[in-house]
C-alpha cells in the first residue's frame, strides 16, 4: 500500500510554481458551479482572471459576496464588513483559462449566503493568500483531514498526484452523509473515519492512524485544532515531520490587523498570526496546549 | 477642472490627505502593489514600543453589526527592530512616513521617539488612547494632565510635528485636546476605538479576557464626526479625522466639520486597495462638485465655529 505513486483525475497544464510567494491580487470570480456535496457541504466552482501567482496548495483566498474588485459604494449594513478565507480546494489552468474551487460548509452568515450563489453571479476575491504546504518533502506523505479540513488536501493531493508522488490519506468525518463521496477524494490509500460509523472506520481520524500500519515520514493535516493537535503528537512520537493548516477567526487576511493570533511554541507569550505566517505552519512551532486552553 | 488635492497639517505637507489608520495597515510596507501604498497622502505605522510586544491571547476580534471590536494590546516588534526592518521600505515609498508611538509611561513615549529621531521619518502620532493595554494608552488619555504630561516629555526630544491621537471615551474631549495643544502637539488626530464588549452566551463569559475592547468600523462613523465637528468648533490645530470612513462622501463629511486629513482604518481589512483608491475618489468627488482645491472643504460646514 506504500510508495505507489497515484493517478491524478485533473491534470493543470502547469503545476504551480515554486520560489517566492508573490504579493496577492483582488480581482473577482464568476460562478460557474455552486453544488451540495454532502450533507452541510458545498462546492463553489469559479472562472477567474488568468493573471498573477496561481495558489500553491494550502493558500487561501479571501472573499467578499459583492460583485466587483473594490466596493466604492460599500454600505456596511449590506453585509459582514470582513472577508472570510477559504483553503483552495482547486485550481487547474489550461487554455489561458483558471478555475478555482472552493468547499465550504453552510454555518455561518457568509457561508449560507454562499450556498444560494448561482451560475453568472461574481464575487470579490483577494488572494492568493498565506503559506503553503511544502512539496519537496521525504515519501510517502501522509495527508489527515478532518471535516471541512479536507478542502487544502484536496489541492494538495492532486497536485502531489500529478508531481507522480507517494503519498495516502486519512480522511475523517462526525457523520458519513457529511463525508465527500470517495470519487472525489485524492489518491489510491484511502482511510475513512466517521464517528457514527457510517463510512469507514467507527471513530476518528486519530484511531486510524494509531491502526494504520505505514511508514510516513511527512504529516500533513487540516481540521479542528483539538484534531491537529493529536495528530502532531502521534506524528512527533513517531518521528514523522508535520505541516498543519490552522484555521482562527481572520480580520484582514493578509498580516495587516494581527487579529489571527495563535499560541507558538517556545517563549510565551508569543504568537503566530494564522493568516500570514500560516495557515501552514510546522506543528511543532504551535504551542498546542496554551491553544487547547485557550478555548478558541 | 481638476482638484488639488494637497493639504498641510501645519508644517507637515501632503499630496492629499488621505493615510491609512495605525494598527490596520502593518507597518506601512506590507503589500506596496496590493495596496499601492505609494499615492497616500501619508503612511502611518502600526503603533511602536521600546520593546517587542507579544500582544494580548487570542481571542482578539468580533466582528458587530458594521463594525469590528479588536483587542490586539499592540503587537509590535518594537522600535529598534521598527528603524532595522521596515523604515527604509517605507522610505522607498513616497509618501511621508507617521509613526505611530506607544509606551507604558511618559518616559517611554519620549524613549521611543528619541530612538525613532535617528530615522528618516516626518512625524509622530502619539497613541495615548489605546484600550487594549493594561499601562498607558486609554489610562493617559482619559486624563488631561497626563495626556500633556507624555507631550511635554516628547516634546523636549524632537521638533517634528507632532499628532496626538484621542480616544472618544471622555467627557470632554477638547479638555484632552487642550492640554495637547498647550504642550506643543502640532494637531490631533480623533477618534481612536470606542470601548464595547461582547458576551459569549455559551460559556456565560466575556469574549475578550480584557471585557473591553475596542469598536471601529462604519458601526462608529457618526460618533467620530461628531467628536471632530466638537475639537473643530473649539480648537485651531490641525485635525485628522478617523473613525468608519469608507468612501469619498465619508472623508468630505468629516472634512467638512473641520478635519485637514482623512485616516482609513478597518475598511482596509476588507479591501486593502481602499485608502489609495480613496485618493482617487476624493478628486472625483471634489471635481464633481467644482472644487478647485481639497481645503477649501476643510471646515466649510455652515455655522461650524458659531455658538450654539
Amino acid at each position: 500500500m506504500t510508495r505507489r505513486p497515484v493517478q491524478g483525475r485533473a491534470a493543470p497544464d502547469r503545476a504551480p510554481a515554486g520560489g517566492p510567494l508573490g504579493e496577492p491580487a483582488l480581482f473577482s470570480g464568476g460562478v460557474l458551479r455552486n453544488q451540495r456535496v454532502a450533507a452541510g457541504l458545498y462546492e463553489l466552482l469559479l472562472a477567474v482572471p488568468d493573471a498573477g501567482d496561481p495558489p500553491r496548495p494550502g493558500q487561501f483566498v479571501s472573499l467578499v459576496l459583492e460583485s466587483g474588485v473594490a466596493q466604492p459604494e460599500f454600505e456596511g449594513l449590506e453585509g459582514p464588513l470582513l472577508r472570510r478565507p477559504f483553503s483552495v480546494a482547486g485550481f487547474v489552468q489550461a487554455r489561458g483559462r483558471r478555475r478555482l474551487k472552493l468547499l465550504y460548509a453552510s454555518v455561518g452568515r457568509i457561508t449560507r449566503r454562499m450556498a444560494a450563489l448561482v451560475p453568472g453571479a461574481n464575487i470579490g476575491l483577494l488572494g492568493p493568500l498565506g503559506t503553503p504546504f511544502p512539496l519537496e518533502v521525504p515519501e510517502p506523505i501522509l495527508l489527515v483531514g478532518g471535516g471541512r479540513g479536507i478542502a487544502p488536501l484536496l489541492y494538495l493531493g492532486e497536485t502531489l498526484a500529478c508531481r507522480g508522488r507517494a503519498f495516502a490519506l486519512v480522511y475523517g468525518a462526525r457523520r458519513g452523509a457529511e463525508m465527500l463521496p470517495a470519487g472525489q477524494l485524492p489518491g489510491g490509500s484511502i482511510w475513512l473515519a466517521t464517528e457514527d460509523g457510517a463510512r469507514g472506520r467507527r471513530g476518528t481520524v486519530l484511531d486510524v492512524l494509531d491502526g494504520l500500519r505505514l511508514e510516513a515520514p511527512t504529516v500533513m493535516a487540516c481540521g479542528p485544532h483539538g484534531m491537529l493537535a493529536s495528530v502532531a503528537g502521534w506524528s512527533a512520537a513517531r518521528g514523522a515531520a508535520c505541516w498543519v493548516s490552522v484555521e482562527a477567526v481572520f480580520g484582514c487576511g493578509t498580516g495587516l490587523c494581527g487579529g489571527c493570533a495563535i499560541p507558538a511554541a517556545g517563549k510565551p507569550p508569543d504568537f503566530l498570526w494564522a493568516c500570514r505566517q500560516g495557515p501552514v505552519l510546522p506543528a511543532e512551532s504551535v504551542d498546542w496546549e496554551r491553544w487547547n486552553a485557550s478555548d478558541l | 477642472m481638476t482638484c488639488d488635492l494637497s493639504t498641510d497639517l501645519g508644517p507637515l505637507g501632503l499630496a492629499n490627505p488621505v493615510m491609512n489608520a495605525s494598527g490596520t495597515f502593518g507597518y506601512g510596507d506590507e503589500w506596496p502593489r496590493l495596496c499601492n501604498t505609494a499615492v497616500l497622502g501619508a503612511i502611518v505605522t502600526k503603533t511602536l514600543t521600546l520593546e517587542p510586544r507579544a500582544g494580548n491571547p487570542p481571542p482578539r476580534l468580533q466582528e458587530t453589526p458594521s463594525g469590528l471590536l479588536n483587542s490586539i494590546g499592540l503587537q509590535n516588534v518594537g522600535v529598534t527592530a521598527f528603524l532595522a526592518e521596515h523604515l527604509s521600505a517605507l522610505r522607498a515609498l513616497r509618501p511621508p512616513v507617521i509613526a505611530s508611538v506607544g509606551g507604558a509611561s511618559a518616559e517611554e513615549f519620549a524613549a521611543v521617539v528619541e530612538r525613532l529621531e535617528a530615522g528618516a521619518l516626518e512625524a509622530y502620532e502619539l497613541n495615548v488612547s489605546c484600550p487594549n493595554v493594561a499601562q498607558g494608552g486609554l489610562s493617559f488619555g482619559r486624563s488631561p494632565g497626563e495626556t500633556a504630561r507624555v507631550v511635554r516629555g516628547v516634546r523636549r526630544v524632537t521638533q517634528r510635528p507632532l499628532f496626538v491621537k484621542l480616544t472618544p471615551n471622555v467627557t470632554d474631549i477638547v479638555a484632552i485636546g487642550r492640554a495637547a495643544l498647550d504642550e506643543g502637539a502640532t494637531g490631533l488626530t480623533a477618534v481612536n476605538t470606542f470601548l464595547g464588549m461582547e458576551i459569549d452566551l455559551e460559556r456565560s463569559r466575556p469574549r475578550f479576557g480584557r471585557v473591553g475592547a475596542g469598536l471601529s468600523g462604519p458601526a462608529i462613523r457618526p460618533l467620530a464626526l461628531y467628536r471632530i465637528w466638537e475639537l473643530a468648533r473649539s480648537l485651531d490645530c490641525p485635525l485628522i479625522g478617523a473613525g468608519g470612513i469608507v468612501t469619498a462622501r465619508d472623508a468630505a463629511a468629516f472634512m467638512m466639520a473641520g478635519a485637514t486629513a482623512v485616516q482609513v482604518g478597518t475598511a482596509t481589512l476588507r479591501d486593502p486597495a481602499r485608502p489609495a483608491a480613496l485618493v482617487t475618489e476624493l478628486a472625483t468627488f471634489a471635481e464633481a462638485r467644482g472644487l478647485a482645491r481639497i481645503r477649501d472643504l476643510v471646515a466649510s460646514l455652515e455655522g461650524l465655529r458659531d455658538v450654539p
